[in-house]
């Protein structure tokens, strides 16, 4: 009933809102960007890029708010509000907690700012508050899409044992994702498959990472697969090859493009990652956003990827990589 | 009463006994602790954990802080990467990346000792300020590290060992004869005991405070270097955090907050018990979800042993003397 009514609210708010910033010019739009991670994250920087060219593209006022550390749930929602109080003519953020935003939102949606999130959102997608639209991956599905990539690679007859990385525990993108790729190895188990497999905190530093995911496979040789819920995994390959881990021998997947990952991939070390195309996450929210505020139209759900790329993929992406825009 | 005496005054005996027992446990809650494979993984950051926390051990000795190691750790050898990238030799990219860290410490010693603003706050400043610059400069795209670089000779593999080990060997060994053979080694120690006592003594105390500043962030910035070297990328967010892991092996060594106690192998051994307590929370697969509630709870008990070590060699040393 409370979900009900709040979209009502929504959107008459935003009716009365469009009536509201109709009268600006597409020169004085003012959008804002939120993220709950640091300004540290390369992913997060290839997001802004895209807003950054979307804004210059339709000539809008944008500003990317970051929190001081990754993970900063209560700034980010801070900085939400300040927003709101700030009347900008359209948010787009993302949602990494199913409750945490929701009074948010919802005021934001009385005051006829349109609101859209990106990259992570409520896992109950459109019945979870009254966000307008979501743009970026299903992450939850993409999970699922990396253990099954990771499996096409490997012996169904011989026994297996993938280890889950999760980077932030408590975090929904990260826990989707994993639950994603938990429940193909469960499906997978049912259909026959010999195999096992264990999630840890793997942390959200590329040498951490590293460390913790060598540790697991030394402790636990029969590990044959590592699922990351991002690219930070990417920092195994260093200490497999200490370890005398021959490419091959242990697959692992992930997320993202990033250079790690990509060189990690050449020399043999991640058999594929999942490319969510981050610049398209920064770009069609403000593109909506400006239609929104322009024209009246809706704002609408894209998914912006769950393409597989792989070792022989590499060529035809690095140099986008490097670019900063995948 | 020698081993009393010993625990009382050596800053990092304690530790080194906990680290002992907590060895003697680990290895016989997994098979694999023990082993010279699992060592070798467990050793690879110790260097660069290791020499952040000896800066911040010596740092804290002349009584102050610095929590902006984890930022210098990425502003440091992104300073390098980008040299490097702009056609700079190695040596001076480094040299240039050393540079920009020792004027982070400079930055820090002006705050702390012309502005008067504690230590605790000027260098909370300048964690954001250079974690900030290390993204400003490389405009959030950092450039690919070149794979086919020579790094033998800090990063190259002896047998299970990484070199950087014997960097920290090095460094370590010749900071801690600074510390104790050295006159500007006692001033540290006497700066931290009481400020006021060394000035009256005729010590320089803003001389001592700037070099120890100067010299903690350095240290990061090269362990920055190091990290790069060993996994041959650079991101913007790395050493994020490891202010706190650096605070928290200085302590676990025997390091006192208040200054004027600690030592360079107490710093080392600190993070070789959390590189420990690591390793033996996921090679006993505790579930995802309670690892930091091991990782902080090991902590506060492994602090806890050492604190109550300490104060029963401090209590028999004064029964000693009262006896006498």
């Amino acid at each position: 009933m409370k979900k009900t009514i709040l979209k009502i609210c929504s959107a008459a708010a935003f009716i009365v809102g469009l009536g509201a910033t109709n009268a600006f010019s597409a020169d004085d739009l003012k959008f804002t960007v939120l993220t709950q991670t640091g300004i540290d994250n390369t992913f997060w920087q290839t997001i802004k890029r895209g807003m950054d060219d979307a804004c210059e593209d339709y000539q809008v006022d944008c500003q990317m708010l970051f929190t001081s550390e990754n993970g900063n749930l209560q700034m980010h929602l801070q900085n939400l509000e300040t927003t709101i109080g700030q009347d900008v003519d359209g948010i787009a953020t993302v949602i990494v907690d199913d409750n945490l935003y929701d009074e948010a939102i919802a005021r934001a949606a009385e005051k006829g700012i349109p609101l859209i999130t990106i990259n992570v959102d409520d896992t109950e997608g459109a019945d979870g508050n009254s966000r307008l639209a979501f743009i970026g991956q299903d992450l939850f599905q993409a999970g699922y899409e990396v253990a099954k990539g990771l499996l096409v690679g490997m012996d169904k007859s011989q026994p297996q044992h993938v280890l889950l990385g999760l980077a932030r525990p408590g975090e929904s993108w990260a826990e989707d994702r994993i639950g994603g790729a938990r429940l193909y190895l469960d499906e997978a188990i049912a259909d026959g498959w010999n195999l096992t497999h264990e999630t840890i905190d793997s942390a959200n530093d590329i040498s951490v990472t590293g460390q913790r995911i060598c540790q697991y496979i030394l402790g636990n040789r029969k590990t044959t697969a590592v699922v990351g819920s991002a690219f930070w995994f990417a920092g195994a390959g260093e200490c497999l090859r200490d370890m005398g881990v021959k490419p091959g021998e242990i697959h692992m997947g992930g997320f993202d493009l990033v250079p790690i990952l990509l060189d990690e991939m050449k020399l043999g070390y991640v058999d594929l990652t999942i490319d969510q195309q981050p610049y398209l996450q920064g770009y069609l929210p403000i593109q909506q956003l400006y239609f929104i505020n322009k024209f009246g139209l809706s704002a609408f759900d894209v998914n912006t990827g769950k393409a597989l790329i792989r070792p022989e993929d590499v060529g035809s992406v690095e140099k986008y990589s490097a670019m900063g825009v995948r | 009463m020698h081993f009393k005496k010993m625990l009382q005054t050596k800053p990092e005996a304690s530790a080194f006994l906990m680290l002992m027992a907590m060895t003697f446990v680990f290895s016989l809650l997994s098979p694999t602790f023990l082993t010279l494979g699992n060592f070798q993984i467990v050793l690879q950051p110790i260097p660069e954990i290791a020499l952040v926390a000896i800066g911040v051990t010596i740092l804290m000795i002349s009584g102050e802080f610095d929590l902006s190691v984890g930022s210098v750790f990425a502003l440091s050898p992104m300073v390098m990467v980008l040299l490097m990238a702009a056609g700079f030799p190695l040596p001076v990219s480094m040299i240039g990346g050393l540079v920009v860290a020792a004027l982070v410490g400079l930055a820090n010693a002006f705050i702390t000792i012309r502005l008067g603003i504690p230590s605790f706050i000027a260098t909370l400043g300048m964690l954001f300020m250079a974690r900030s610059m290390t993204v400003v400069i490389s405009d959030g795209f950092p450039p690919p590290f070149p794979r086919d670089l020579d790094l033998w000779w800090i990063v190259g593999k002896v047998d299970l060992l990484r070199v950087s080990v014997f960097w920290l060997l090095g460094i370590g060994i010749l900071l801690g004869i600074w510390l104790r053979k050295f006159d500007f080694g006692s001033w540290i120690f006497a700066t931290g005991g009481s400020q006021e006592s060394a000035r009256n003594m005729g010590i320089n105390v803003n001389l001592v405070k700037t070099t120890t500043f100067m010299l903690c962030s350095m240290l990061a910035g090269f362990a920055g270097m190091i990290q790069v070297f060993r996994i041959k990328a650079i991101v913007p967010s790395m050493g994020t955090g490891y202010e706190l892991t650096a605070i928290a092996a200085t302590v676990i060594g025997g390091a006192a907050l208040a200054g004027g106690v600690g030592s360079v192998i107490g710093a080392v051994i600190g993070a070789l018990l959390l590189a420990f307590i690591e390793n033996i929370i996921i090679l006993t697969r505790v579930d995802a979800n309670w690892f930091r509630f091991a990782v902080g709870a090991i902590i506060v008990i492994a602090v806890t042993i050492n604190k109550m070590t300490r104060d029963v060699a401090a209590r028999a040393k004064y029964k000693e003397v009262e006896d006498d």
